[in-house]
């Protein structure tokens, strides 16, 4: 069977499917993309085996900005809902209300206290975030005079940018 | 006569909690009293079942245990060992939710763990081939095939109402002569399902082979949000367009709807008791690719393109071969209305008389 030519040999002659041709099949239309999709063999590699994706500072940086958003959710509507009076008796509303107030007063201080961890969270992340691209910014400064005879090499900051 | 059945949960849109309805409808029809006792019951449901402890069984009624999982509700049925219909739904691996959810990680140890305890049931049901080749390797007797029921009618209505409409009309697979190929899956968001595997498959699919498609990822995030997270993180990173996750519609909200307006059916999941959703796929005529592991052959039969690995290469490329070889999939499509006939409500009713009559024969005979 010649693998390269998919289509035109592919024949199913009983109800049961061949899945060792198709396998094969399969493996030659891999072979023959790697060829015509412009990639670089390593390129290919990372796609076709779905290896893990390099982090890079602007996947931090979306990761933060989605955090950021999620934090902003769990900010808001801290208060519950407000209770419908009842129709049965103004005993049982009273108690409700009551209950209503103990349950938001435990329920608002847990929210709270959720919500300084997350903003400190955040915070440390962000610094973090910014350390990293100063850091970046001065690796590639760094490469760039390496390559370039002559210039000289930036200062490196003893302190953190963000201090 | 009295058959109830008893789960850890009776969830609505469950596969096992449709199962159970189903069930308790049937021998109600039939004049036998039945009920569903569980830990967890939906009050979504009509009738939404008992509390597992209110559970009292008479000397002659008998008691369907559903088992996915570690439950106290197992106590309970140990206690009614004699007479047990051990009805097996496979378990879970449980490493693949550690780190996601601990909880649901050890339930599913304990269930792993439990499972020989059982082996005395006199009967056993599975639902799969699979299962019962694991029910047999543990010493099980009277390991028999019930399949599950798929509603494949109320897909299809969900599919034709208002809000099922309105999803093939916000994702067209034709837009000004332009053909668009949207992708399926349906399942809950857990590392199992390797949902993961499967944005990796599209996303090569989309660089190397189709620009123009989509990819809807259907299902509740409940059991591990954060691994939905990293999904949606692993999107980004990777620059794939147009994957959509929709959460967990229900029928009313168009559910169906995601099936009418997909071009294929993908499965990258590397553990499934026998996957509904397949099933379903094939009732809408879908082409299907999956991967060729537990209980996913016992669902697609011959009736799909089952591969051996869910490589992205591999997956998308089986996708393409489907979608472009009209012999193959004119084949396949022949042999999806007997797989889905399996699961029909005419069959279902079938076989569950035959195994409630030889509930009641071996009960007696013993």
């Amino acid at each position: 069977m010649n693998q390269d030519n998919l289509p035109e040999v592919l024949e199913i002659r009983d109800s049961d499917i061949d899945a060792e041709s198709i396998m094969l099949q399969i493996r030659a239309a891999i072979r023959e993309r790697r060829t015509t999709s412009g990639l670089s063999d390593a390129e290919f590699d990372a796609l076709a085996t779905g290896a893990p994706v390099q982090p890079t500072l602007d996947g931090l940086r979306r990761d933060l900005e989605r955090l950021t958003n999620t934090m902003r959710y769990t900010e808001v509507d801290m208060l519950l809902s407000e209770v419908r009076p009842s129709p049965i008796s103004g005993l049982v509303q009273r108690f409700r209300a009551a209950l209503h107030e103990v349950i938001l007063f435990y329920v608002n201080r847990l929210a709270a206290q959720q919500a300084s961890t997350n903003r400190a969270t955040l915070t440390a992340l962000r610094k973090t975030f910014q350390i990293l691209e100063a850091q970046q910014a001065r690796i590639e400064a760094l490469e760039r005079a390496q390559h370039t005879p002559g210039q000289t090499l930036p200062e490196h900051e003893s302190h953190s940018p963000v201090d | 006569m009295v058959i109830h059945q008893l789960s850890p949960s009776f969830v609505l849109g469950d596969a096992i909690g449709n199962q159970a309805q189903a069930i308790r409808s049937t021998l109600r029809t039939w004049g036998i009293t039945s009920q569903v006792y569980a830990q967890y019951r939906d009050k979504r449901l009509k009738d939404y079942g008992k509390d597992y402890r209110k559970l009292q069984l008479g000397r002659s009624a008998h008691l369907i245990y559903h088992y996915s999982i570690g439950s106290p509700v197992s106590q309970i049925a140990q206690r009614y060992l004699d007479r047990l219909v051990f009805y097996y739904h496979n378990i879970t691996p449980s490493h693949f939710l550690r780190g996601y959810n601990e909880h649901l990680a050890d339930l599913l140890e304990q269930g792993r763990e439990s499972l020989p305890v059982f082996r005395h049931a006199p009967i056993a049901w599975v639902d799969s081939e699979h299962n019962r080749e694991e029910l047999l390797a543990l010493g099980f007797h009277n390991v028999r095939l019930m399949p599950l029921y798929v509603d494949t009618l109320a897909l299809q209505q969900s599919a034709a109402s208002n809000n099922g409409q309105d999803v093939v009309a916000r994702y067209p697979r034709n837009t000004q002569g332009t053909e668009w190929v949207n992708w399926l899956f349906v399942g809950r968001i857990v590392p199992n399902k390797r949902q993961d595997a499967l944005i990796r498959a599209f996303h090569y699919y989309q660089q190397l082979i189709e620009p123009h498609s989509r990819l809807f990822i259907v299902g509740s995030p409940v059991n591990a949000p954060g691994y939905q997270m990293e999904l949606e993180s692993l999107t980004a990173s990777l620059g794939v367009q147009n994957v959509i996750f929709t959460g967990a519609p229900s029928f009313a909200d168009g559910f169906g709807g995601y099936f009418a307006a997909a071009s294929v059916f993908v499965c990258a999941s590397e553990h499934e008791g026998f996957g509904v959703p397949l099933v379903e796929a094939m009732a809408f005529g879908l082409p299907v690719v999956a991967l060729n592991v537990t209980g996913i052959p016992c669902a697609v039969g011959k009736a799909g393109l089952l591969v051996q690995d869910n490589a992205p290469a591999t997956l998308a490329e089986a996708v393409h071969l489907l979608l472009s070889n009209q012999v193959l999939q004119t084949h396949l499509a022949k042999q999806q209305p007997a797989q889905v006939a399996a699961h029909t409500a005419a069959q279902f009713e079938a076989v569950l008389r035959t195994q409630i009559e030889f509930l009641l024969e071996f009960s007696r005979s013993s």
